[in-house]
């Protein structure tokens, strides 16, 4: 400051706002050595305040998710266990089914101690899952964690989550009555895909006859396509002997009437089928495991099979014995005969029914159960958790952002039935090929024909439940993997912010001290000026 | 040799010495007040004496020789220049002193740098607790004790949010008293400067030079300067014929072109003139108001001062009928401005109050305004910003009621100041007319110079009462159509209001959005919840302070599923449903019949709502016709109120359906902790629900429905549980990390700042941005009010340089009229040794 004439108050004027810029100066650089920090209020450094506060919040948010990532990591951690446990079983039960394998019939104990061991192992593996528990939470559970994944029934069947894994059984009603499909068109689809009509035995489309497939062939009732022959011969004419080959179809007795007979030459009958025996569902398992004409049928909502169907299988059941009767009730009939007609027509349809409602309230759960197996609980490991908003308005996590810790007992253990009705579930699995094992005689022949065929057939679906049980294992140790991996990202991610918050508000000491020592000097030299310097005047030195 | 007699050198000598002597006198009286603020250094005015006229004898060869010196007067040395430009700053220094001192106010109370445990703040630190315990909640979605921590954390967070609110209320009310105590420290200055004056003038008029008074009166007006931004003049006031004295006169600077009500003689606003001063106040109280102005005719609760005032269209004037301008009594009336009512002649008052036609062939004189509006006092009528007459093709005058240009003076919106309700309080300044020390007004006895009393625009005072004003009204964002009409800048200033209103905001969208997560948006979720088919029918009941309510009546509206017989005791509040009719802006027509509810009714309360918080459609909005019963912001309210009695008694009264029964959500965040009232929520009032704080209502898991199956006992259709299920609570989780769009309109209902959102951001960032505004503020003032302070200090040190004593200084003037007066003292020994000689050595 200079100015023409320098007065004594305005020394005085300027030293007082100076001794207090200095004295706050001094002050703000003592705040800094004391507390270490850059700045203490936002107005000091706005921006680097508003930075650091943005870093604080991550980092806080960080802890969060470090904290999270632990937690989910001990989860899987215990399912983890679990599936190891498992694996142990399953490789020691999949060793011992290996002489099965190898051995082709191997002495009786060993098939029946393999039993026992199929059979036990099931179990234990129940109880394994239902073990798995990280604190009060079942792990397996899906999204009901309060509760224990697997239970069995009073009829042994095993439960998840209250709703039954065991299908009914395949031969009553399925196989019968779940054949083909109706595509429309008066045309069907078989089990394995092929286009059929249903024909007379005069070759006229009916809604009960035969298989008459695209390519002209006819089934049989071991699902063979017979070629249809197309040139019939003149009345008694014997057919060319090079044309009575196996699988060929010939007229029957009584001469060339052009009528289908279902004589087929070194096989069984032509099959017959009829629209009206059909349940409809299709006759094939859609990729979510369940008829693929069921939800055409029964649509969205889940209903008892009354209310689906309007009936019962007693009425039903009524009904076909009264229709078999002449439509008199029980109690009007007179002979036994006619009791005996009723009675019969009764149960037959009864168990249709029975079959049919079994079999329905099954794919009804199946449906349920592909929910069940796909359940999601959510976990935010710091993975940028985000929603978004359908047309709807309903709002939805986006998978990628947030973490999945479900883990449904289904999925490890499988559910549902395949194309032969055989379960998909290892336990049930297990159980029924421990049970067929079980029942071999001493000598170690199967109890009934076929059974051995069905031995072999449970074996490799074993392996497939087996695998499926065991990418279960691998799939927690993955996850278990992942976890670690975020746990160090995210340890990373918390160094570096508190890195980077220290630097935007942490002094650097050694600064702080000598920007306080300078500082302090001037305030020192300050008070000198005031106490020495500014008093004096001309009239000191006066006379 | 000079015509002098013989003892005439000694009179020389003795002239000397007094001259000296005076000297010494104000060289001490300089020092003496060295330390006297506002002192102004004197000096003496010396001069040579001597004798112009021609003596009868005078010989031929004479030379004139001066008699001596004398001391003419004793003046002040001081540069006005520099006391302008001082006077200009200081007002500068005064209006970021007070905002600088406001908002270290406000900064100790939200400032959270530094603070909390390891520096991470106080609410941040909350926030983040809230977000980690329900990151917690979310990893154990069973748990009722991380629903209680979930519940704790939001606990805190409203004490914290409440005492927040409650310190700034409480600033708010220390800085009133401030701006109250330095009003009236204003009125002591100017009573000051008028009495000064008054003094100054008897001294003038004998002659003296009243310095010291004259010292004091600028200490004074240095004072004032520090409160607001005034002129000083100087003029010559005539006594009488013969004698002129200098007269003051402070005059707020910019209010030459002053238009408010009753403005007339008073251009610019004059605090000062002369012996008269004026006094500075805020008109009636608030609260008094009411008893002294009259109810409005627009509401009656709202009070407004009964006179009347005609505003009208610029470009206008009067005329007399041989088209000469008309002097009327009223001839300093600026175009585009107000005029009393009161002051127009009896029949143009008769004309305008519809009495009498305007007539241009009138015989005495024509109101040639033909658009015009008669308003109350303190409205004003909405002028379009964009508006400049002197573009050349000027835009639409006036804003209508929803903000759109036209040049319809009787489609202008009226805004009206002084209203009772929450922020209505403007502090605006009324300068009182120029009175005397015994009370008397300025020129009375002229009705065309009579002092009158005026309000203040706005922005008149510029400095610490400016500040003080601004930090208690301004309110940012949220500013009226009114608040920016008076101050077109008032949408970017931050006083105490605006950040009580961020913390409003802040509070209000938590709550909203965390209980919007935690129930169900619709009324037929309700209906698909509780699996309801009875209809809502209203019955009378009475609350808990005995007033007659309307509740839902639980023997029909809940007969399918509820036993209860008494009506819920949740519902304490309420009036029942109001009857309204009106057209949604879809053109959807409601009409509800109170007392008369349906679950229709409901469903059209819940549009009704929606309307009213959908941005791109505002709702409920003032419309140019006739306004429907809806157009109404407490018709809404109650809508939203009777709205929430429904629910809560549908959650109280029904059962939840099996599909449905996890569904224990519910209100988390009330208006007060004894309810679960969602309504009017806001940062001073918000806590935890009754029913979250008493575990009745939970964090809501999941809102999808829960699976169905086939149980294998019975074939009967179950429903899965989902114990562990969290997808709403990963929603929450999500929530605090969500963009959310902040709208001034959802917490300050007479917003301007409509359909565009002020800040978007999660709450964090929202919270952020009330402190990072508050920052920024407070550095923009520390840094002005730093550069303001050198500034004035500089420009003082400029006048003290001037004005100021200095010891150096003061110390030569010492020695040298010391040595002066020992010279006139040796002449004086000389002289008399010489006549000695003369006398008794000659002869």
């Amino acid at each position: 400051m200079s100015s023409f004439r320098i007065t004594t108050s305005m020394k005085m004027n300027t030293y007082r706002y100076n001794l207090n810029q200095s004295n706050t100066t001094l002050f703000n650089s003592s705040e800094k050595v004391q507390t270490h920090r850059k700045f203490n209020s936002y107005a000091e450094a706005p921006a680097d305040a508003t930075h650091a506060w943005i870093i604080r919040r991550d980092y806080m948010d960080n802890d969060a998710y470090r904290n999270n990532n632990s937690d989910t990591y001990t989860r899987f951690q215990t399912a983890w266990l679990a599936m190891g446990d498992m694996k142990n079983h399953l490789e020691d039960a999949t060793g011992r089914t290996s002489i099965l394998r190898g051995l082709d019939d191997p002495t009786a104990a060993a098939k029946q101690e393999l039993g026992g061991v199929l059979i036990n192992t099931s179990e234990t593996i129940v109880q394994t899952m239902n073990g798995a528990k990280y604190g009060e939470e079942f792990v397996f559970s899906g999204t009901n964690g309060s509760q224990p994944p697997f239970s069995w029934d009073e009829n042994g069947n095993l439960l998840y989550r209250g709703i039954n894994l065991t299908p009914p059984d395949y031969n009553a009603g399925w196989k019968d009555h779940n054949q083909f499909t109706d595509i429309g068109g008066g045309k069907y689809r078989d089990a394995n895909g092929d286009v059929f009509t249903i024909v007379d035995s005069t070759g006229a489309t009916a809604t009960s006859g035969y298989m008459k497939y695209e390519d002209g062939t006819i089934a049989d009732d071991e699902g063979n396509h017979l070629p249809l022959y197309n040139n019939p011969p003149a009345a008694d004419q014997k057919y060319p002997a090079a044309d009575l080959t196996t699988g060929s179809i010939i007229l029957g007795p009584g001469g060339p009437d052009g009528q289908l007979k279902d004589d087929v030459i070194g096989e069984g009958k032509l099959k017959k089928v009829s629209t009206a025996d059909n349940w409809e569902w299709g006759a094939r398992l859609n990729d979510e495991g369940i008829p693929e004409d069921f939800l055409k049928k029964y649509g969205d909502t889940l209903k008892t099979f009354e209310d689906a169907e309007g009936t019962t299988p007693a009425q039903e059941a009524e009904k076909a014995a009264k229709a078999a009767v002449g439509g008199r009730e029980y109690n009007d009939l007179t002979t036994d005969e006619d009791r005996e007609k009723y009675e019969k027509a009764y149960n037959a349809t009864k168990a249709e029914y029975d079959s049919k409602k079994a079999w329905y309230e099954y794919f009804q759960n199946v449906r349920t159960l592909n929910k069940l197996a796909e359940e999601e609980q959510y976990a935010d490991l710091g993975l940028g958790m985000e929603e978004i908003t359908d047309e709807n308005g309903n709002t939805k996590m986006v998978g990628s952002t947030v973490y999945n810790n479900a883990i449904p007992g289904i999925k490890m253990l499988g559910y549902g039935i395949d194309d032969d009705g055989d379960p998909k579930n290892l336990v049930l699995l297990m159980r029924e090929f421990g049970e067929l094992l079980s029942t071999c005689d001493n000598e170690g022949k199967y109890p009934n024909a076929g059974d051995k065929e069905k031995a072999f057939r449970l074996l490799a679906k074993y392996d497939e439940a087996s695998s499926l049980t065991l990418s279960g294992y691998t799939y927690t140790d993955v996850q278990g993997k992942f976890l670690q991996a975020n746990g160090s990202t995210l340890d990373g991610q918390s160094y570096n912010l508190n890195e980077e918050r220290a630097a935007l508000e942490d002094v650097d000491v050694a600064d702080a001290i000598s920007m306080f020592m300078w500082d302090y000097s001037c305030y020192s030299a300050n008070l000198k000026i005031g106490t020495q310097l500014l008093s004096e005047s001309l009239i000191d030195y006066m006379r | 040799m000079a015509v002098i007699g013989t003892f005439g050198s000694y009179t020389a000598a003795r002239l000397g010495i007094y001259s000296a002597q005076s000297a010494m006198h104000v060289v001490g009286n300089n020092i003496g007040n060295i330390n006297t603020e506002g002192y102004t250094r004197q000096r003496t005015d010396q001069s040579s004496m001597y004798d112009t006229g021609t003596p009868r004898y005078q010989n031929q060869f004479n030379i004139n020789i001066g008699y001596g010196a004398i001391v003419d007067n004793v003046s002040q040395l001081r540069d006005p220049f520099l006391d302008i430009r001082f006077r200009n700053e200081n007002a500068s220094l005064g209006y970021y002193e007070a905002m600088q001192n406001g908002l270290e106010q406000i900064s100790n109370i939200l400032d959270e740098v530094g603070k909390g445990d390891e520096g991470f703040g106080v609410i941040e630190a909350q926030l983040g607790d809230f977000k980690n315990a329900l990151d917690y909640l979310l990893e154990h979605p069973n748990s009722t004790t991380h629903d209680d921590l979930a519940r704790g954390a939001a606990s805190t967070l409203c004490t914290l949010l409440n005492s927040y609110a409650k310190e700034l209320e409480q600033t708010k009310r220390s800085e009133e008293a401030r701006l109250m105590e330095n009003v009236d420290e204003v009125n002591f200055i100017l009573e000051n400067i008028r009495d000064l004056n008054e003094q100054i003038r008897t001294q003038s008029v004998y002659g003296g030079n009243a310095l010291e008074l004259r010292d004091a009166r600028n200490v004074q007006i240095d004072k004032l300067s520090k409160f607001m931004n005034i002129d000083v003049t100087y003029s010559m006031e005539r006594i009488n014929q013969t004698t002129e004295v200098e007269k003051l006169t402070i005059t707020l600077k910019n209010t030459d072109d002053y238009t408010w009500n009753g403005a007339r003689q008073n251009n610019p606003i004059t605090l000062v003139d002369g012996i008269y001063a004026a006094k500075m106040d805020f008109g009636p109280d608030e609260n008094d108001r009411a008893s002294i102005w009259g109810p409005s005719a627009d509401d009656p609760n709202k009070s407004v001062p009964t006179e009347k005032y005609v505003f009208y269209d610029i470009g206008y004037d009067w005329f007399n009928e041989d088209n000469s301008k008309s002097p009327f009594n009223v001839p300093m009336i600026p175009a585009n401005s107000h005029v009393n009512l009161q002051d127009l002649p009896a029949d143009i008052q008769a004309k305008i109050n519809g009495t009498e036609p305007i007539d241009r062939d009138s015989t005495k004189a024509v109101f040639e305004a033909e658009k015009y509006r008669v308003l109350n006092f303190g409205e004003t009528l909405a002028i379009n910003p964009e508006y400049d007459p002197m573009d050349k093709t000027p835009a639409l005058k006036y804003l209508d009621k929803n903000g759109v240009p036209t040049d319809d003076i009787d489609k202008a919106a009226v805004i009206t100041s002084y209203q009772k309700g929450a922020d209505d309080n403007r502090y605006m300044f009324r300068i009182s007319e120029l009175t005397d020390k015994r009370g008397i007004i300025k020129d009375y006895d002229r009705p065309m110079y009579t002092s009158y009393p005026v309000w203040l625009d706005d922005n008149d005072t510029y400095g610490y009462l400016q500040g003080l004003r601004e930090m208690l009204t301004e309110e940012g964002e949220y500013s009226s159509q009114l608040d920016i009409a008076l101050d077109p800048n008032a949408a970017v200033k931050h006083g105490i209001p605006y950040f009580q209103h961020m913390l409003d905001s802040f509070a209000q969208k938590l709550a909203s959005e965390l209980n919007s997560a935690n129930t169900m948006p619709n009324v037929e979720d309700y209906v698909k919840v509780y699996g309801l088919t009875g209809t809502l029918n209203m019955v009378t009941s009475t609350d808990k302070d005995g007033n007659t309510i309307q509740v839902p009546d639980p023997a029909t509206t809940f007969a399918d599923k509820s036993s209860a017989a008494t009506p819920p005791a949740a519902i304490q509040t309420g009036t029942g449903f109001a009857a309204f009719s009106g057209t949604l802006p879809d053109g959807t027509a409601i009409n509800i019949t109170a007392g008369d509810i349906s679950l229709k009714t409901l469903q059209d309360l819940r549009k009704v709502i929606d309307a009213a918080q959908d941005p791109d459609n505002p709702f409920p909005k003032d419309s140019e016709a006739t306004p429907p019963a809806l157009n109404d912001f407490e018709a809404y309210q109650t809508a939203l109120k009777d709205y929430q009695i429904c629910l809560n008694a549908l959650r109280d009264n029904g059962t939840l359906t099996e599909e449905y029964r996890f569904y224990d959500g519910g209100m988390l965040f009330s208006n007060n902790g004894e309810l679960d009232d969602p309504s009017n929520i806001n940062a001073k009032n918000i806590s935890v629900s009754y029913s979250w704080a008493h575990g009745m209502n939970r964090i809501l898991n999941s809102v999808k429905p829960n699976e169905t199956y086939i149980d294998a006992d019975d074939g009967s259709v179950k429903w899965q549980d989902g114990t562990t299920r969290n997808d709403n609570i990963a929603h929450f989780v999500s929530l605090m990390g969500q963009t959310k769009k902040y709208n001034a309109k959802d917490t300050v209902h007479d917003a301007v700042y409509n359909n565009t959102e002020f800040f978007k951001g999660n709450f964090q960032e929202m919270y952020g941005n009330v402190t990072s505004t508050l920052g920024t503020d407070s550095r923009t003032a520390n840094v002005m009010y730093s550069t303001y302070n050198l500034t004035t200090l500089n420009l003082d040190n400029d006048r003290i340089s001037v004005y100021g004593v200095d010891l150096n200084e003061e110390a030569t003037n010492m020695m040298q009229f010391s040595q002066a007066f020992s010279a006139a003292c040796k002449l004086l020994t000389t002289i008399d040794e010489m006549l000695d000689t003369l006398i008794n050595r000659t002869i």
